[in-house]
């Protein structure tokens, strides 16, 4: 029995050393160079922790033990892991604490005076709120903890129509319509999936529609008319990167595009990338279908990601008028789809516009490309700075 | 440097282990000395600097001492002295002067209040310095190798979370020890389990205790804060405890045997019983260098006995840190172990309902004792503790309550159980039952398993606290 007993000793011991030999040579050359960055410039103490902090940056298998650890977490039955929750249904969610009041106000008041400046140049404009996946009434979250994002929503939309800014709740009309918000969503991340994209694409048509009288096309309403190419599985989002696949899940991720003939060209000028050809072949980027399946979050596909201004241009489109959308990364999908309206659509990510150095102001580019219709799209997470990018317009 | 960390694990251990084996064993000592001192450099150089003064003069305190003892006990006593003086006055001088000037300048405002940097295991380095010093004079054998003496104070397993170690536990040891590959395992085994603890139930409850200690005491509700204090009891046994075994398991690797630190102290049926399984060396070392000196418990009075009492759990309450909740913990403590020892006394207990209610009331205790512990202030333990029984006008329940309930109801339960021999006891029995074989390859199993969700935790940059920046 005592020898059994040190067998196993020696086998655990064996595989201990085995592991951390391993990853002492995985790891040799980033630990040199994380300790000569680490040290350079810096007190001992700071250099200390930026030393752990890159050498757990440069792990070696490091999204293999993220995955083991949301399989522990998930067999401890913890519902958060990584700043991530997982609700009820298995979807993921990052919560967020309500904004602070003042923040909001100075946003409202920058959208209004955004408002007021588009209306002297004749130019319409509405607020589109995106949703978070938590709506009001919402039972998915686990008990004991609340989401901010509903009641920050509530306090701005009020301080829009308040001022008399026009806005488009995507809740009420999800409300209105009886979606289940999990069905446009993407479960292991915040986006929302094409579907959501879509149906947001929709409402604003069915708005430019009712309240300004713009001509849509009705077949580009219709998903009906489009393909759906559905990978199953294919998509690991932002979340599920943090919490592993085995805490997440995967997404199954569907590409929908037109069925009717489109005849387009997507231009961005920041990579100077110019891609022409029909809706499949200018708006998606395959190349992320390329990445590992461990980080392929398939969300960008649609445009490619965050640009700061990316501009459409389609020959098929009946509408001729030109609609600039300021948007976050929720907007790539719905833009998307707005090819298929209108001849003329301009993407403005502002976030980006400040990141990459463009020396164009929202106002600027509303000089340069004169749209009909302005419209501002984002989450309530870009909300309640009074100085955040989404809310400088360069409005003298 | 902190063991459950990837500089120690994949950087520092390998390195250490590497070389300590590949070079020639009478190079070893000094390899390992030098480990140390590049161990307690890492975070912050400079004061390697005062622990090589330390060996120093403690080193040349010892030979003092040895030599004067052949000429009369009194130089040689006077020798003790002054390595005494030096030794607690290190210890003055870095831990406690900021507190002494702080509370000096309440009432006399010229006097300037000061910002000493702390030396990290301090305490413990010291405390194993003096020791050396004072067994010297009470017989030991002196070390006259310096880089020996070196590495009895500094050797990284123990240098800044313990335990103790007397010099005459290692110090045939330094000189004549084997390393065995059986001895490299079972201190392998030793180490990880210590490891499991740390990251594993340590950490992780940590994070609600900081949640429920940081959290409003007017709105938080009485459930919630007693979770935090559980949370917080188990997450201070577990870390300490933790490191213990690590510590005990490293010393294994490189052929020394340390004496145990814990022995299931939350399974203790008083609070005497808790302290003796409880920072095992710690006690014994007050008990040694302190309370025997003084006379124990054989002074001949009661009042002398209570004033023996008094004086160790005053310095072991100061031991922990500077400042008044610690050594207002160690008083409360005084006052318990009085009171068990003259007014209830548990040992002369026959009923079992009665032995079974006296531990759970010790239990209770402790708990409070930690809150006490815990709390930023004095007064922040206070407001505590009237939330814990519902004097803040605060809630029954919360929402956080039945958030953390529910998220770190596996891990409480995994460290109640862990806190008792349950798991050693499940262990034999399953052994017993499906056989070495079967059982050998269940251990390993769980072993691996565990090591890398260990490792997962060390990637995902969790929740890691160092708690004995006050030692």
């Amino acid at each position: 029995m005592e020898k059994g007993r040190s067998k196993t000793k020696q086998i655990i011991s064996g595989f201990f050393l085995g592991t951390i030999l391993l990853l002492a040579a995985c790891s040799g050359r980033t630990s040199l160079s994380a300790l000569d960055h680490a040290v350079e410039g810096r007190r001992s103490a700071d250099a200390v922790g930026e030393f752990e902090t890159a050498l757990n940056a440069s792990f070696p298998a490091k999204n293999a033990f993220v995955d083991l650890n949301g399989l522990f977490r998930r067999l401890l039955l913890q519902r958060e892991m990584n700043g991530v929750v997982r609700l009820k249904n298995g979807f993921e969610a990052e919560l967020m604490e309500a904004k602070p009041e003042e923040g909001i106000e100075a946003n409202a008041n920058s959208i209004k005076e955004f408002s007021d400046w588009l209306g002297d140049r004749g130019i319409d404009m509405f607020f589109c709120y995106v949703p978070t996946k938590l709506l009001p009434g919402d039972d998915q979250l686990p008990g004991g903890l609340a989401d901010g994002s509903n009641e920050t929503a509530d306090s701005f939309l009020s301080k829009l129509r308040d001022r008399g800014v026009e806005f488009l709740d995507l809740r009420q009309s999800m409300e209105d319509d009886g979606v289940d918000v999990f069905s446009l969503f993407l479960r292991t991340e915040h986006h929302w999936s094409p579907y959501g994209g879509f149906y947001a694409f929709t409402k604003i048509c069915s708005f430019l529609e009712e309240e300004w009288g713009y001509a849509i096309d009705p077949k580009t309403l219709d998903l009906d008319n489009y393909y759906q190419e559905t990978f199953k599985n294919g998509s690991l989002g932002y979340y599920g990167q943090r919490t592993g696949f085995l805490f997440a899940g995967f997404d199954d991720f569907t590409l929908i595009y037109p069925k009717f003939e489109t005849r387009q060209t997507c231009r961005i000028p920041h990579k100077d990338i110019l891609r022409s050809g029909g809706f499949y072949d200018t708006i998606f980027d395959m190349d992320k279908f390329a990445v590992p399946w461990r980080e392929r979050g398939l969300y960008p596909s649609y445009i490619g990601g965050d640009y700061p201004l990316v501009i459409h241009h389609s020959e098929t489109a009946e509408n001729s008028k030109t609609v600039m959308i300021f948007i976050d990364s929720f907007g790539t999908v719905t833009e998307s789809y707005l090819t298929t309206v209108f001849q003329n659509v301009v993407a403005v990510d502002l976030r980006w516009v400040r990141r990459t150095g463009m020396d164009q102001s929202a106002a600027d580019l509303v000089r340069e490309f004169d749209p009909d219709a302005v419209i501002v799209m984002f989450n309530p997470s870009l909300l309640g700075a009074a100085e955040g990018d989404q809310f400088l317009y360069g409005i003298e | 440097m902190v063991f459950s960390s990837s500089t120690f694990l994949i950087f520092f251990l390998p390195a250490v282990l590497l070389g300590y084996y590949l070079i020639q064993p009478r190079f070893r000592n000094a390899f390992l000395l030098v480990s140390s001192l590049l161990f307690y450099a890492w975070g912050e150089p400079r004061f390697v600097l005062v622990m090589m003064l330390s060996i120093l003069c403690n080193y040349l305190f010892a030979l003092g001492i040895h030599a004067s003892k052949a000429r009369g006990r009194t130089q040689a006593k006077a020798l003790l002295v002054c390595a005494a003086v030096f030794n607690i006055g290190i210890l003055i001088l870095f831990k406690y002067t900021n507190f002494i000037l702080f509370n000096l300048h309440r009432f006399f405002s010229g006097v300037r209040v000061t910002s000493i940097a702390l030396p990290i295991g301090i305490s413990f380095f010291t405390f194993q310095a003096l020791s050396y010093v004072i067994d010297v004079y009470r017989g030991e054998e002196v070390q006259k190798n310096p880089a020996a003496l070196g590495l009895y104070i500094s050797f990284f397993p123990q240098l800044i979370a313990g335990p103790i170690v007397r010099y005459n536990t290692i110090s045939s040891q330094l000189s004549h020890r084997k390393e065995t590959w059986e001895d490299f395992c079972d201190g392998t085994e030793r180490f990880l389990v210590g490891l499991f603890k740390k990251i594993l139930l340590a950490n992780n409850l940590s994070v609600l205790a900081d949640a429920a200690f940081s959290a409003d005491m007017r709105t938080a509700s009485v459930c919630f804060v007693w979770l935090g204090a559980l949370a917080y009891a188990f997450q201070i046994y577990f870390d300490f405890s933790g490191y213990s075994d690590m510590a005990i398991g490293l010393g294994r690797m490189f052929g020394f045997r340390f004496g145990e630190n814990f022995n299931y102290p939350y399974t203790a049926g008083s609070i005497t019983d808790f302290w003796r399984r409880w920072h095992i060396s710690l006690s014994s070392w007050f008990r040694d260098y302190v309370y025997i000196p003084l006379g124990g418990s054989r002074v001949g009075s009661k009042g002398k006995h209570i004033r023996n009492l008094f004086i160790v759990w005053l310095l072991t309450g100061a031991w922990h840190g500077a400042r008044w909740s610690f050594v207002l913990w160690g008083l409360v403590y005084f006052v318990l172990l009085v009171l068990e020892k003259y007014v209830i006394k548990p040992a002369e207990f026959h009923s079992p309902a009665a032995i079974a209610a006296y531990r759970c009331l010790s239990l209770l205790a402790v708990l409070f004792c930690w809150v006490l512990f815990r709390a930023e202030s004095f007064s922040g333990a206070v407001l505590y503790m009237r939330a814990m029984i519902g004097l803040t006008g605060n809630p029954l329940t919360d929402q956080n309550f039945l958030f953390y309930s529910r998220e770190y109801m596996t891990l409480l339960a995994a460290a109640a159980v862990g806190s008792t021999p349950a798991v050693k006891n499940a262990g034999a029995f399953l052994r017993r039952k499906c056989g070495t074989v079967v059982f050998g390859a269940l251990k390993t199993i769980v072993f691996v398993f565990l090591l890398l969700v260990s490792l997962s935790y060390l990637v995902l940059g969790a929740h890691n606290p160092f708690i004995y920046f006050n030692f």
